[in-house]
């Protein structure tokens, strides 16, 4: 059985009457990408911070590999790497410089330190770019640059709070595949977001976050077994009858209909052939459509039906 | 050492800025040290104008003795042209010989035989009345001693030829040491610009809140990251304070001598001053543009107020009484004394006094900056 890697306790963390975090468990193993889902305010980088002993709280316990996590365990801290949502470079230092320097921070040997840095530039795919100082490079460059200044000791856990904001698709594709790499190189992840697709692309287990509570933890397949919801039918079409509406909601398997913006929806919980029935009733109506969906439940439906708001609200 | 390195690779890009004010200081001192010669002698000429209403010989001869060492200047004899005249200083001084001149000096009076007009004292006025005192008086002199009028004028007019030639010996190093004085008068402006221009923008860029973020995570001890910025940015001012040093030695040869030492203490308790004042504006995260500014407000404000690039003895008590709220005005204060540029002579207690309470206003602008910072992290 894999080693506990993360253990928080019952924390709570307080900002005078607003509760930041609120009485949170959690353990990650080692060998996983863990992702810590919440829109924005839901505590993520709370807990983060609190996880790595930048902030003081008020209730519970924080383990790492088996240790008393505390601002001075530097033993500690050594295996950590962090990634933070805001780029943390120096603008007067150069690509290569900016790295080697927070690599110092934990190496001290120069030798395996120049070995660290080469490595970390080449798996960010900076080379070309190792003299150039932050100003000089575009967004995405920059995240890569940020990736590369807290990987390189060669953390064996590494933590990254919503690194892909702003970012391109293109660099954004760039850096989960990164994450993955470290991950098969043996790191242990903790990936913070609110882009749920990212989120479902590369963890896998899945915390999500609201108000500061845990409220659903698992794999994927586990948080959307959590629901009622297995298939969701979207169709373009006018606003139908109520009649039509009220017919579609006495199909076997499904549970709500709902119309918005010019579609369609139609809610299932398990069955087969769902669709097939669905647009029998359309036709049996003389009802003209455009385009169908059958999608199936997201991380965004998982945290609709248990929070009863959109994961994106906040946005 | 990882800290220590950053701090002296993100202060590289900031030598050129130090290399403009050192580049202001030196043509600030070059500048004063020209006008500030002062081992020649040369006779001064006044421009006088003279108005001859007693028109003798003892009168015309007295026009032709002031004619040899002075300017004459004809000016219609208007009062409100005079004094226009006197005004743009086109002449320092009217001297109007009265009628009964000559009868009046054969008789031996002295008393109305001339009227003066002039605008203001000054020395150009004390030396005419001087002239023309001691020309009357030589005159006098011969004629107590029997001669008669026309005589006694060409007598006293032929003592009064006589020159003196002037030489200035020294017996010390005074003109080094005067240079030094004004090196270490003008030292305070090139001080607070180049520290607080330079020492600022790196201690803001270290504390930046994401990097911070970063070193905080990171396995180095915070108490390790505080001494290496301490002693990094103490090395960085020390290196500032040396190459000012330097450069005044270079300019001026041996200026340290005697009580100059005391120059040079005073100098030390200023650069205090400056990285408290740097410390504070980089608690306060001022920008490289304000603070590009705020150093020219400050560096310019202190040297005009203070006594820096103005004498101190000419500034208004009222303009003294604010400049003593700031800490240059102390160290102007000393380093008057000790070079000896101002009225006051060398104390040795208040000399250290003033060095006592700039120490005191370092530590108090440090005491603020440290409460900001306080207040910064509570936020």
């Amino acid at each position: 059985m894999a080693n506990t890697v993360v253990k928080i306790e019952n924390l709570v963390k307080r900002y005078k009457e607003l509760i930041a975090v609120d009485h949170f468990d959690l353990e990650i193993k080692q060998g996983e990408v863990f992702g810590l889902l919440g829109p924005n305010g839901s505590g993520k980088t709370t807990t983060i911070n609190c996880l790595l002993s930048l902030l003081d709280f008020d209730k519970g316990e924080i383990e790492i590999f088996g240790e008393k996590m505390t601002p001075t365990n530097y033993a500690l801290k050594k295996r950590i790497g962090v990634i933070s949502q805001n780029v943390a470079v120096y603008d007067e230092l150069t690509v290569y410089e900016n790295i080697d320097y927070f690599c110092g921070l934990y190496i001290t040997d120069k030798a395996t330190r120049k070995q660290y840095v080469d490595e970390a530039i080449k798996f960010v795919g900076l080379e070309e770019f190792t003299k150039f100082r932050p100003k000089k490079l575009s967004g995405g460059l920059l995240r890569r640059l940020n990736i590369a200044c807290g990987i390189a000791h060669k953390p064996e856990l590494i933590i990254l709070d919503e690194p892909t904001v702003a970012v391109d698709p293109q660099s954004r594709n760039r850096i989960l595949e990164g994450i993955l790499e470290l991950n098969a190189q043996g790191a242990t992840i903790i990936y913070t977001s609110h882009y749920m697709e990212e989120v479902e692309q590369i963890c896998s287990r899945i915390a999500i976050m609201d108000k500061g509570k845990n409220i659903a933890l698992g794999t994927k397949a586990e948080l959307k077994k959590m629901i009622k919801n297995t298939e969701t039918v979207s169709i373009e079409t006018a606003q139908p009858e109520d009649s039509v509406i009220q017919q579609l909601r006495e199909l076997p398997h499904v549970y709500e209909v709902s119309y918005n913006d010019g579609k369609l929806y139609v809610y299932c919980s398990g069955g087969k052939h769902n669709l097939i029935r669905i647009l029998g009733v359309l036709q049996e109506k003389d009802i003209h459509f455009g385009r169908v969906y059958s999608e199936l439940p997201t991380l965004n439906d998982v945290f609709l039906e248990i929070t009863g708001k959109q994961l994106r609200d906040s946005e | 050492m990882q800290v220590f390195k950053l701090f002296f690779r993100i202060s590289k890009t900031k030598w050129l800025s130090m290399l403009v004010y050192i580049g202001i200081f030196l043509m600030i001192l070059n500048f004063t040290n020209v006008s500030g010669e002062s081992n020649s002698f040369a006779t001064s000429k006044m421009a006088l104008t003279v108005y001859d209403k007693d028109n003798t010989t003892a009168s015309r001869q007295l026009c032709e003795y002031l004619k040899k060492d002075n300017i004459i200047v004809d000016f219609e004899d208007d009062n409100d042209k005079l004094i226009d005249a006197l005004y743009v200083t086109s002449t320092n001084y009217v001297i109007t010989i009265n009628e009964g001149y000559q009868d009046k000096l054969s008789k031996g009076e002295t008393d109305g035989l001339f009227s003066t007009r002039y605008l203001h004292d000054s020395y150009t006025n004390k030396l005419a009345d001087s002239t023309l005192d001691t020309y009357v008086s030589t005159v006098k002199a011969y004629m107590a001693g029997g001669m008669e009028l026309s005589k006694a004028i060409d007598a006293a007019a032929e003592a009064l030829s006589e020159k003196t030639d002037v030489t200035f010996e020294t017996f010390s190093n005074e003109s080094s040491q005067s240079k030094a004085a004004s090196f270490f008068n003008y030292l305070p402006y090139a001080l607070l610009s180049m520290i607080v221009s330079a020492l600022c923008p790196v201690i803001v860029a270290m504390n930046k809140k994401e990097v911070g973020f970063r070193t905080k995570c990171s396995s180095i001890k915070t108490s390790s990251v505080s001494v290496q910025t301490i002693a990094a940015s103490s090395i960085f001012v020390v290196i500032i304070w040396l190459i000012l040093m330097a450069l005044g030695i270079g300019k001026n040869g041996g200026m340290f001598s005697g009580n100059m030492w005391y120059a040079v203490l005073n100098s030390v308790a200023f650069t205090l001053v400056c990285v408290a004042i740097a410390l504070l504006f980089a608690e306060l995260g001022v920008s490289d543009n304000a603070l590009s500014f705020l150093t020219q407000v400050l560096g310019l404000g202190m040297a005009f107020l203070c006594g820096m690039f103005v004498p101190m003895e000419t500034l208004s008590s009222g303009v003294l009484s604010v400049a003593r709220f700031l800490p240059a005005f102390w160290y102007v204060k000393a380093n008057n004394m000790v070079c000896g540029l101002g009225s006051e002579q060398f104390k040795l207690s208040t000399v250290m006094m003033c060095i006592g309470v700039q120490v005191l206003f370092a530590a108090a602008i440090f005491a603020v900056s440290l409460i900001v910072k306080k207040q910064k992290k509570a936020l």
